[in-house]
């Protein structure tokens, strides 16, 4: 589903990514790990187009994602989370949820005008609220989405990714910030959004349990090169990535 | 989205007993020249807040647009001879290429350089309406034909009266565009400019919206001032303008329509009712030093401008009947 060939980049004379090559089939839940400063983040702004590599290619069903622009990606079906939450803090959490439906809302400036968009609006509005449901958030429905506790932030943003009915969803530590048991129920969601609502998963994190329990299929980088890919029961047990981790000789 | 719609019949009431209050009571010409103006600078104010407010976008030459609308609508009428309504509506579409230009440069400038780069915008654009005698005037100054309508001139309470239609149904068309998609995308764009590209929010395509909007209200605006006063030259569309615009967003209410008008009235009418204080009014300047003071406080203690006032009056009423 998603083919990443020879991506490099680099960072003033600092090679950030370097080679590196990994191939996400339909359906599963791909981790993407390795040590702080390994160049995972930078791995996920290429495939999102924040950053436009140097060499490599980046193929999502057979579209060349270079060729498309950051707002145009979207479109295709692929959507991203940001490490640090990036919800829209004075909006409510529905109006949030409405956010992710953007590419897809076909009124126009003039309908807008003429107020023919409010029954459409009213569609958006129940579309966000099973999204809502399905989440757990309904309650907060009409809150302010900057006044969340951080994991409520975080499966706002979540949510508005799940909103745009994704083919794949990319989640930049979906788990940071999150305590032990906000990070279990995080697990059994993102189980359930690649199991009940058939999106493929890939995604960054630094908590090993999570990607361990929850992802079929693991590439490991360090410095910007992959050195291990395989099953979570692989990685546990390859010599290289134990050495990254420790740091041993 | 019944909430909405009562919105807008609420507005349209409120709109019908301030007209009907007009045609009632017999004001002085000077308060319905100084409520006319109150009204034009509000319609300035909520496509100023568009940009300000929702697109987070600054401008310190708004002046340039509401200038340029008041030149186009002198010229269309007073010199082509087009009639008032359509002078009115081209006042507002001709300023839009100079917001397409201005937000152009948006694109490439944030924060404090596109301050800096929109206050020069306005200086080069009164400039030019010094040096354009063609189309200006010059120093000599336009005039403009009192504003009619299928041939019935209107002016003093009946252009209040039109302004006040006019107002209304400029504040609908833009709670319409600010409650669905374009809002949205606007605040979202403001409040972070990734999560905005991630989900699909064209940024040039919004910046631009915003910058357009912005414009045609000041155009309009502009051609409803000519149309009052009938007489314009460019001292009038400097930098002190732009400012007060600028102020009577914040001080209103930054993504409030109705603190827009709020705001309008605040600067237009505040230093008339303090020259009305007696002692006070002796003293040269002090209307406009205690205004200014006055802007400070409401600053310090309202962040979110004047509209709070109403909207706490409004949830304690609510209050009080449940």
């Amino acid at each position: 589903m998603l083919e990443v060939k020879d991506l490099s980049i680099s960072f003033g004379g600092l090679k950030a990514v370097d080679q590196l090559t990994f191939t996400v089939t339909e359906g599963s839940i791909y981790g993407l790990i390795g040590p702080n400063g390994a160049g995972k983040t930078t791995v996920f702004n290429m495939i999102s187009r924040f950053y436009t590599p140097d060499e490599g290619s980046v193929l999502f069903i057979g579209n060349e994602l270079l060729d498309f622009k950051i707002h145009e990606i979207i479109s295709l079906g692929l959507v991203r989370t940001f490490q640090n939450v990036e919800i829209i803090k004075n909006m409510t959490v529905m109006d949030n949820l409405l956010i992710g439906l953007h590419h897809q809302m076909d009124t126009n400036f003039f309908t807008e005008v003429l107020g023919l968009a409010k029954k459409k609006e009213k569609e958006f509005h129940k579309k966000a609220r099973d999204i809502l449901k399905f989440l757990g958030l309904e309650d907060f429905e009409n809150e302010i989405a900057g006044a969340q506790a951080y994991g409520i932030q975080k499966l706002i943003e979540l949510g508005r990714t799940v909103i745009t009915s994704p083919k794949m969803i990319i989640l930049d530590e979906p788990a940071a910030g999150m305590n032990h048991s906000e990070t279990k129920n995080l697990a059994i969601l993102i189980k359930r959004i690649n199991r009940e609502l058939g999106i493929t998963i890939l995604l960054v994190e630094h908590d090993m349990d999570l990607v361990m329990s929850i992802c079929n299929q693991i590439t490991v980088i360090n410095f910007g090169k992959k050195i291990a890919e395989g099953t979570p029961s692989e990685i546990r047990n390859n010599i290289e990535v134990q050495k990254a981790y420790l740091g041993g000789e | 989205m019944i909430k909405i719609q009562s919105k807008v019949i609420k507005t349209i009431i409120l709109a019908i007993i301030v007209i009907i209050l007009i045609g009632i009571v017999p004001f002085k010409t000077s308060t319905i020249t100084l409520l006319s103006t109150v009204l034009i600078y509000g319609i300035a104010a909520m496509g100023y807040n568009v940009l300000l407010g929702y697109a987070g976008q600054i401008s310190l030459g708004h002046a340039a647009f509401i200038g340029l609308g008041a030149y186009v609508s002198a010229y269309a009428t007073g010199v082509m001879g087009v009639p008032f309504l359509f002078a009115v509506l081209l006042a507002g579409i001709i300023p839009i290429i100079l917001g397409l230009i201005l937000g152009g440069v948006a694109l490439r400038l944030e924060g404090h350089y596109l301050a800096i780069a929109t206050l020069g915008f306005g200086v080069t654009v009164q400039q030019l309406f010094k040096v354009l005698k063609g189309f200006t005037n010059g120093f000599a100054g336009r005039i403009a034909p009192s504003a009619s309508i299928f041939g019935i001139k209107i002016k003093g309470v009946g252009y209040l009266i039109m302004l006040i239609i006019i107002t209304t149904l400029l504040a609908i068309l833009i709670e319409n565009i600010l409650n669905t998609k374009t809002g949205r995308a606007l605040i979202a764009m403001r409040d972070s400019e990734h999560a905005a590209k991630a989900m699909g929010i064209d940024i040039v395509k919004y910046k631009l919206i915003s910058f357009s909007i912005s414009a045609f209200y000041a155009g309009v605006a502009g051609s409803l001032y000519m149309h009052l006063v009938k007489y314009t030259q460019p001292d009038v569309w400097g930098t002190v303008l732009s400012i007060n615009i600028l102020a009577m967003v914040v001080i209103g209410g930054l993504t409030s329509v109705g603190g827009s008008i709020l705001g309008a009235a605040f600067i237009v009418l505040m230093p008339h009712l303090v020259s009305e204080i007696p002692y006070i009014n002796t003293i040269p300047s002090a209307s406009i030093i205690i205004t200014g003071i006055i802007i400070v406080i409401i600053i310090r203690f309202m962040p979110m401008g004047l509209i709070t006032f109403v909207d706490r009056f409004k949830r304690r009423i609510t209050h009080v009947r449940s």
